[in-house]
């Protein structure tokens, strides 16, 4: 069990730089996401830390040890790949046990950690079989069992459930949570999509073009996101985005969306009044409300997801999108109200996105 | 009538003019070689023979020194081709796995030597083999065998190995094991279909030389088969062809069988070889 | 150390087909400006005498004019048969594994042995193409068809075509069986006819190949020697000599081998010439239709 420290990562393909400089810390023991859009450089980064990509600038350290040069066999790391990287012309105890083999340890061994990491992922009756014979869940438990088998100090994974359909994913989802819940070995995690790093992360690393946006729980991202780009990021669907301007007079303060479209602040944003902003409030937790105290909106889509009913809908030439868990009867055309509770309001500089 | 059998029918009325000129020669050999003497020269000619005659077969075995050639061409192919295979593996894994200065260059460099034939350089060869002293030696075939079909070979290998996903060998690395070891446990056992496929078009290609062998070697007992086959042609005034038809018969069969098993692995090649 | 490793690995081919292929071209440009004995002693500079003799030569330029009659007949006749064939062998219908596997039979042979059997079935006298014509009835005459240059030349065009065949129709079937699918479908929602597909899909998804296959075939055909030796040797009288038979005379049989030279690098210089002006016409104004298979980094 380690930790792994990164120090002012930087890398260039040639003249191309990918990251630009990158600090992270991640404890002994933590199940840390990246997750970005593609070519973000989160998987450029966990390649780094596995030794398969050199370093251009900085440090990187597992433990105490600078691994800069430290070749990727003696880094002892394990990693779950994307595509799996089953050794085809291998059953599924050999590839698990190759890197028992590798290492010469006594037959007995090896036969005990295979057989003990294949009962830990319910593939003992696979163990004979090639991969070719197996479907995509269970190769992809066959890669986690080679990974376990290691007994490393890190375990890498490089995007391992994009190549699964819906179910299965939501499925091995849990199951990787369970096993980090049982061996607790310090796990850097790779992945698209932001409902995996909600449900898995111990803590999040939001990246976008080569640098961190944020890092921070799950609940941290959600409630408090530093910039919009994490705000809009996070969550699904993603956060209603509107610019504006702030206002205030006689004690009232509001960013102007339109003409006299006027969404309520809280007062605390009075001292700003003028400054451009972007206004944000979750599709979830926005309320109908009367004619009186709501923004009259206009129906355009509905959409029933049976857990709730997505609703898109316009003002002026703005569009927002709100989630409700009761049944509605809205069509398109319709008019409904909605309100914006202060506490869920997001306010973030129009200029250089950061929170406010 | 089903629709697929209908096509079919039409397709083999479509491809039989083509059909029956390619399969004339055979029938044209193996009519020959079985043939009595006698009825070669029989006017008018005629597709009849009265007997099988086999023993066409032995004398032309001693005869035209038909043992001796074989062995001369089968240690030249077999050579040549494992020289070409030591030198192209490891340059189409280069080519496949890495990113290298003058890793252009060299493609181009290759692309160029594919395009000059032995043939238009066969007197240039002429003289390099003499200022070796290899004229009238098997290796100056081997050599030059080798060297032409790099080109080839690299090209074959390099996008057969393209399809073998990089990231068995990076599992490999993080399973611990060296650059070489996953080179030799996980790639090549890989590899081998592709190495196989390129071998025996590399054996076949120097089987069927002809113009160096015929140039490079000066003594009948160093000709090569299609040099020796054609020496019973060259030149004679009395050819004996039943002679000379067994002495195809016994060179390209077994050639064309083996190949005949392998071409579905040449278009598949095509399909997945780089398109320049 | 890291970034020696792919250099070591190409080295050693690299130094090989740069001595066995590279030296030769040196050479021969070498030995063209010289003047040379009949045993391979090179006597003396003497700049382009060499060329001009070979310029001054009718035989030369008669060879020169019936390799581009070769070339062009042979490449044009065996894309004409080849991309039906090909059509047909990418469809599905009985039979079709048999139907390639007999297509690709002439490649495996070699040229000579080809060239050897089609030169005992074409003997005037006794040989077995007369027998068959005669007995279907198309001529009652055995023909001497290797006896005049004119017959003997188109018979060894048409051979020439037969032994490309597979070659071409495997480069072209690599091409159609990586057509895509869904293309056709979309043509045919949208009310293309068969001849329409086949012209405003195949043939403009064919391209690259089509172009590989005539580069690849000009540049093999160009340099051909096997069968027009083993049938005619170039003759009679120099009758179906292409540039390649007559420079193999000339260097092996009269011992010239400073025009021999010369000739080589003129052959050579007009294939570089055709090739380059061929890329450049094709790749002005076309993408390539497939991108390069080739993973990098």
């Amino acid at each position: 069990m380690s930790s792994v420290t990164i120090r002012a990562i930087k890398k260039k393909y040639g003249s191309t730089a990918v990251l630009h400089g990158i600090d992270l810390d991640i404890r002994d023991q933590e199940f840390v996401v990246l997750v970005g859009p593609s070519g973000c450089g989160k998987s450029t980064l966990l390649r780094m830390i596995a030794g398969l990509e050199t370093v251009s600038s900085g440090e990187i350290f597992i433990g105490d040890r600078v691994v800069n040069d430290v070749p990727a066999k003696a880094r002892d790391i394990a990693m779950v790949f994307q595509n799996y990287a089953l050794y085809p012309h291998m059953s599924v105890y050999e590839n698990m046990s190759f890197s028992l083999r590798l290492r010469k340890q006594v037959k007995e061994v090896i036969d005990r950690k295979v057989r003990e990491a294949a009962s830990i992922l319910n593939l003992t009756s696979f163990l004979d079989r090639s991969p070719r014979q197996l479907s995509g869940g269970q190769r992809q438990r066959v890669a986690m069992g080679r990974a376990l088998v290691r007994d490393a100090q890190v375990f890498l994974f490089d995007e391992p459930l994009s190549n699964l359909d819906a179910k299965l994913r939501v499925v091995m989802r849990t199951e990787i949570k369970a096993l980090h819940q049982r061996l607790k070995t310090t796990s850097v995690y790779v992945t698209h999509d932001q409902i995996e790093a909600m449900t898995m992360a111990d803590r999040i690393v939001v990246m976008n073009a080569g640098r961190i946006e944020q890092i921070g729980t799950p609940l941290q991202l959600y409630d408090t996101p530093a910039n919009l780009f994490v705000a809009d990021f996070i969550g699904s669907p993603s956060m209603n985005i509107l610019p504006g301007t702030i206002g205030t007079q006689d004690g009232a303060t509001w960013v102007e969306i339109a003409d006299g479209l006027r969404l309520p602040v809280p007062a605390t944003y009075a001292a700003l009044a003028g400054q451009k902003v972007v206004f944000g409030i979750r599709p979830e937790h926005t309320l109908l409300a009367d004619a009186a105290t709501g923004i009259p909106l206009e129906v355009e889509v509905v959409e029933p997801t049976g857990a709730n009913i997505q609703v898109y809908a316009k003002v002026g030439g703005a569009h927002l999108c709100a989630i409700f868990t009761d049944r509605h009867e809205f069509r398109p055309g319709d008019t409904i109200h909605l309100a914006f509770p202060e506490a869920k309001i997001h306010l973030f500089d129009a200029s250089s996105g950061a929170r406010i | 009538m089903s629709r697929k059998l209908s096509r079919s029918l039409l397709y083999w009325v479509l491809l039989s003019p083509l059909v029956v000129v390619i399969l004339f020669p055979f029938g044209v050999m193996f009519v020959t070689a079985i043939r009595p003497r006698e009825e070669i020269f029989a006017y008018p000619p005629t597709w009849g023979f009265s007997e099988f005659r086999w023993s066409n077969f032995a004398e032309m075995w001693t005869k035209t020194n038909f043992g001796g050639a074989l062995m001369n061409s089968l240690y030249v192919s077999v050579l040549s081709t494992a020289i070409a295979l030591l030198l192209a593996i490891p340059a189409a894994y280069a080519m496949s796995r890495y990113r290298f200065a003058g890793k252009g260059l060299y493609r181009n460099f290759l692309l160029m030597t594919q395009m000059m034939s032995p043939i238009v350089l066969v007197l240039g060869l002429f003289r390099l083999m003499m200022a070796l002293g290899l004229v009238n030696n098997l290796n100056s075939l081997v050599v030059t065998y080798a060297a032409f079909n790099l080109a080839f070979t690299i090209w074959m290998l390099q996008s057969y190995f393209n399809s073998i996903p990089r990231d068995l060998e990076e599992a490999a690395w993080i399973d611990g094991a060296s650059h070489l070891t996953s080179l030799v446990r996980i790639f090549l056992p890989l590899a081998v279909p592709a190495i196989a496929v390129a071998a025996i078009f590399t054996f076949i290609n120097s089987w069927n030389e002809f113009v160096l062998a015929l140039t490079l070697m000066r003594s009948s007992e160093d000709f090569t088969l299609p040099v020796q086959i054609y020496a019973q042609v060259a030149g004679r005034y009395q050819v004996e062809w039943h002679h000379v038809m067994a002495g195809t018969v016994l060179a390209t069969v077994p050639v064309a069988i083996v190949f005949s098993w392998l071409q579905r692995y040449l278009i598949r090649g095509m399909a997945l070889g780089a398109v320049k | 150390m890291q970034k020696s490793i792919p250099l070591l690995m190409i080295v050693p081919s690299l130094l090989m087909a740069m001595v066995i292929i590279g030296y030769p071209v040196f050479d021969l440009a070498w030995t063209s400006t010289q003047e040379v004995s009949r045993f391979g002693k090179l006597t003396g500079f003497v700049g382009w005498d060499n060329f001009a003799e070979v310029f001054a030569d009718p035989l030369f330029w008669a060879s020169l004019w019936r390799t581009g009659i070769w070339t062009f007949f042979v490449v044009v006749g065996t894309l004409a048969i080849s991309f039906p064939v090909a059509i047909i062998l990418n469809d599905e219908f009985y039979g079709r594994g048999l139907a390639r596997v007999i297509i690709m039979l002439p490649w495996s042979l070699s040229l000579t042995m080809t060239a050897v059997v089609w030169r005992w079935a074409l003997n005037g006298r006794a040989g077995l193409l007369n027998a068959t014509l005669m007995d279907v009835g198309i001529i009652d005459q055995p023909v001497e068809w290797l006896a005049t240059a004119g017959t003997a030349f188109t018979v060894e065009i048409l051979i020439g075509i037969l032994v490309s065949i597979p070659f071409t129709t495997t480069i072209l079937l690599g091409g159609l069986s990586a057509m895509p699918q869904d293309t056709y479908e979309a043509a045919m929602v949208d009310g293309a006819s068969g001849w329409h597909q086949f012209r405003y899909i195949t043939l403009p998804l064919m391209k690259p190949f089509i172009n590989i296959a005539i580069v690849l075939n000009v540049i093999y055909v160009f340099n051909s020697l096997p069968i027009i030796w083993v049938m005619t040797e170039g003759g009679p009288a120099n009758g179906t000599d292409i540039l390649v038979t007559y420079l193999y005379k000339l260097a092996f049989r009269f011992g010239q081998l400073g025009e021999a030279a010369a000739i080589s690098l003129i052959m050579f210089g007009v294939l570089l010439m055709f090739t380059l002006l061929y890329v450049a016409l094709v790749s002005r104004g076309e993408q390539d239709a497939a991108p390069e298979a080739d993973k990098e980094g």
